[in-house]
């Protein structure tokens, strides 16, 4: 039965201001030393070497205990640190996957060996994950999945599949959903296991997919008699559909599912600086009292989440109200173009015609909108 | 104490209001309010459990509740379309109270300077004289008092005082607007005023965005009544789907119906949180920007709501029998009063663009 939607207020993060400062002063600062110029690509750019700035600074695994290389910072802290990175348009790409899921799933089902090898390196910013869910006949169907692993006595075989894989080429380990039992009668959510797989592992494959802007992200990898040690099963097996849900609430509702194109409701602001038009402050006041409400419903998932709750259906509104305003920016802008001799009109074009061309991926990687809005409806109690 | 954080005493209240408004807000008596009627047993049942002056001061005969419990109880009152003007009533009586002003008894409400240029005040020795004409005026017809904003000559704004109207002082046209909720219009012609019934204006406790407190405190009443009135269209909508069935099993299985609730849930969400958030901010002393924001996205949540709550009760809930009209017709109203989700992105985005873009950031995450 439908309960109710639950968005308690966030606390006040006012504490953490001398944070916020120093990651701006810190972004400032690279900024100015031409480190990096924010593009408006997913996420910002990829690189090893500012990840391994922040690793620096401890901006990466804040939250990890500090035995492992993290801080034992609190949630709030990491979402000051993830939000002004990505509202800067930083290249944060190389480590955001292990930093935001990666490295909470082997701090919760991985060894004592592969959490002192792997986690410290993280923190520094020199590992980057991949996820490998989604192969060619399994999408929003995840249960679908068929990339099999056998357990023999050597460890386990992997044969099969996978694709849409974003920063495969680049990434030194997946986690990825394998099959290891097939389906019970009574639940076709059975019989997956996810595995820590080492790319470098002989028999897996990497070949690029090109998407529309002409860019390289993402890939298929494919797994030809690969041979993972028995300790690369993560968790129970057979049973990695019961696992999931804290993580998928973070990846839901974090402030990446509503600054994808950020970058360019800043470019329309810097453009239309002075205009004062009141169509123009109509269509930015809009986009921004838009963003200031998902970001409240954010933080407030974020706080339920420390506060250890599971908001699974909040987590999926922030996700789809979120990814449908990132959509919606582009269309805006289009339409609020400042004039031809607006000192800033080049960089504005480029960013909107990035802004245009990656908008479809939006609402369908990490889950499409309408297996979002599904799981929402089952919330309702409706399904 | 921030909004969805209940202390005892809003426990109490919100336990109270709910079981009042329950009990007295069927569809025959929303109805009979909408021909006419006033509901006298639900607004008596209301003052004598001290809910309508709940956020006055106990030393002005209040029941010294804060702005937030106020403004749950504001919540409540969109929950159930109360017609009754208790929005109004809680929100002049916290805003007189905290001017050190005992608030009037009875029912109040409240003019903003929108669509009304301020009236025209005249000193004739101790006393004043007022003359004017205020519009869209919630339950004018019923107020015990009137407050709006009056001109005295002086300089400018310098010359806007604060005017507390009993209700002998005016005449009413009637009006309504689409739910019909009584909206009038108070005419004063050299009304006679006496000396304490013209104040200074007390400060926007929410800061400037151009618009004066009466108008600002409106605007957020009307996001706060629509975060309510969604949450219940939202459950009668899921109720509604469950119940009806077409090819042999109920609509709620149809992903097409699904999927449009989802997209309501988002937007009932969106109203609540943002209303939250900008209750919280005048409980912080601060508040232009969130109202700016509240008031947009709830009028926008409003719109795309009240649309997929009629699509999915089809042609039953177009009846006047059906008891969804009551609150989708207010959500459209609501949406509108105290400024349009476009006339305060005007302003919010006037107030984004001022800060440039480098600004934006730092604004977002500061309000």
């Amino acid at each position: 039965m439908f309960q109710g939607l639950r968005f308690t207020r966030p606390e006040n993060s006012g504490q953490y201001e001398p944070l916020r400062e120093e990651v701006r002063a810190f972004l400032k600062a690279e900024r100015d030393a031409g480190t990096y110029r924010p593009t408006g690509e997913f996420g910002g750019g990829f690189s090893f070497d500012f990840s391994k700035k922040l690793g620096d600074r401890g901006w990466i695994g804040m939250t990890w205990p500090k035995q492992y290389g993290g801080q034992d910072r609190s949630f709030a802290e990491r979402y000051v640190v993830s939000e002004e990175m990505l509202a800067a348009g930083a290249p944060v790409r190389a480590h955001w996957t292990a930093d935001r899921q990666s490295g909470p799933l082997l701090l919760r089902y991985g060894t004592e060996e592969q959490k002192k090898d792997i986690l410290p390196r993280i923190c520094k910013g020199e590992v980057c994950f991949c996820i490998g869910l989604s192969e060619p006949n399994s999408g929003s169907d995840l249960f679908s999945v068929q990339t099999k692993a056998v357990r023999t006595d050597e460890g386990w075989r992997i044969n099969g599949q996978k694709i849409w894989t974003s920063n495969a080429h680049r990434a030194h380990y997946m986690v990825a959903l394998l099959r290891t039992s097939p389906p019970s009668e009574d639940n076709r959510r059975f019989g997956l296991t996810q595995f820590l797989v080492d790319m470098k592992t002989p028999g897996i494959t990497v070949r690029p997919i090109i998407n529309i802007t002409g860019q390289h992200d993402f890939n298929d990898v494919f797994f030809d008699d690969v041979l993972l040690p028995h300790e690369a099963a993560m968790g129970e097996v057979d049973q990695a559909w019961k696992q999931a849900s804290a993580e998928l609430a973070y990846e839901r509702s974090g402030p990446e599912r509503f600054l994808s194109t950020y970058l360019l409701l800043e470019e329309l602001v810097r453009c239309h600086e002075g205009t004062n038009d009141a169509r123009v402050n109509e269509g930015i006041g809009r986009l921004v009292a838009q963003l200031w409400t998902l970001r409240q419903m954010s933080l407030s998932v974020a706080g339920m989440l420390q506060a250890g709750e599971t908001p699974t259906i909040e987590a999926s509104l922030v996700k789809d109200i979120g990814t449908n305003f990132e959509k919606h920016v582009p269309e805006v802008a289009r339409l609020l173009r400042p004039p031809r001799t607006a000192q800033d009109r080049a960089r504005f074009e480029s960013v909107l015609a990035l802004a245009t061309a990656l908008a479809p991926a939006l609402t369908i990687r990490g889950g499409t909108q309408e297996i979002l809005r599904g799981i929402i409806a089952r919330g309702l109690g409706l399904r | 104490m921030s909004p969805g954080t209940n202390t005892e005493m809003r426990t109490i209240l919100i336990d109270q209001a709910s079981r009042l408004l329950a009990d007295h807000t069927g569809k025959a008596m929303i109805d009979d309010v909408e021909n006419g009627t006033w509901p006298e047993d639900l607004w008596r049942e209301l003052e004598t459990a001290g809910l309508t002056r709940a956020a006055v001061a106990e030393n002005h005969d209040g029941a010294g509740a804060d702005f937030g419990d106020a403004l749950a109880l504001v919540r409540l009152a969109g929950r159930y379309a109360a017609p009754v003007p208790l929005a109004e009533t809680l929100i002049a009586g916290w805003l007189l109270s905290r001017s050190g002003i005992v608030p009037p008894a009875g029912p109040l409400s409240f003019a903003t300077g929108l669509k009304t240029a301020p009236l025209t005040l005249k000193r004739t020795g101790a006393t004043w004289s007022a003359s004017g004409t205020l519009y869209d005026i919630p339950w004018g017809r019923r107020a015990g008092a009137v407050i709006a904003t009056g001109d005295d000559g002086t300089n400018g704004t310098d010359g806007h005082r604060l005017v507390i109207l009993p209700q002998t002082v005016f005449t009413v046209r009637e009006n309504a607007n689409i739910a019909g909720e009584p909206r009038d219009t108070i005419v004063l012609e050299n009304a006679p005023l006496a000396e304490d019934a013209v104040r200074s204006m007390p400060g926007d406790p929410t800061g400037d965005l151009g618009g004066d407190a009466l108008l600002t405190l409106g605007a957020l009443s009307r996001a706060v009544l629509i975060a309510g009135a969604l949450e219940h269209v939202l459950e009668m909508s899921v109720a509604y789907a469950l119940d009806r069935e077409q090819f042999g099993r109920p609509i709620a299985k149809f992903q097409a119906i699904q999927q449009e609730l989802a997209v309501l849930a988002g937007e009932t969400a969106a109203a609540g949180a943002a209303a939250d958030a900008a209750i919280e901010a005048v409980e912080n002393g601060r508040g232009a920007f969130q109202i700016a924001a509240a008031k947009i996205r709830s009028g926008e949540a409003a719109s795309q709501g009240t649309a997929i709550a009629h699509q999915v009760h089809g042609a039953m809930g177009f009846t006047y029998e059906h008891p969804l009209h009551h609150l989708t017709r207010r959500l459209w109203a609501w949406r509108d009063e105290f400024g349009t989700d476009a006339d305060w992105a005007i302003r919010l985005g006037a107030l984004a663009a001022g800060e440039g873009g480098d600004g934006l950031w730092p604004l977002i995450t500061a309000s």
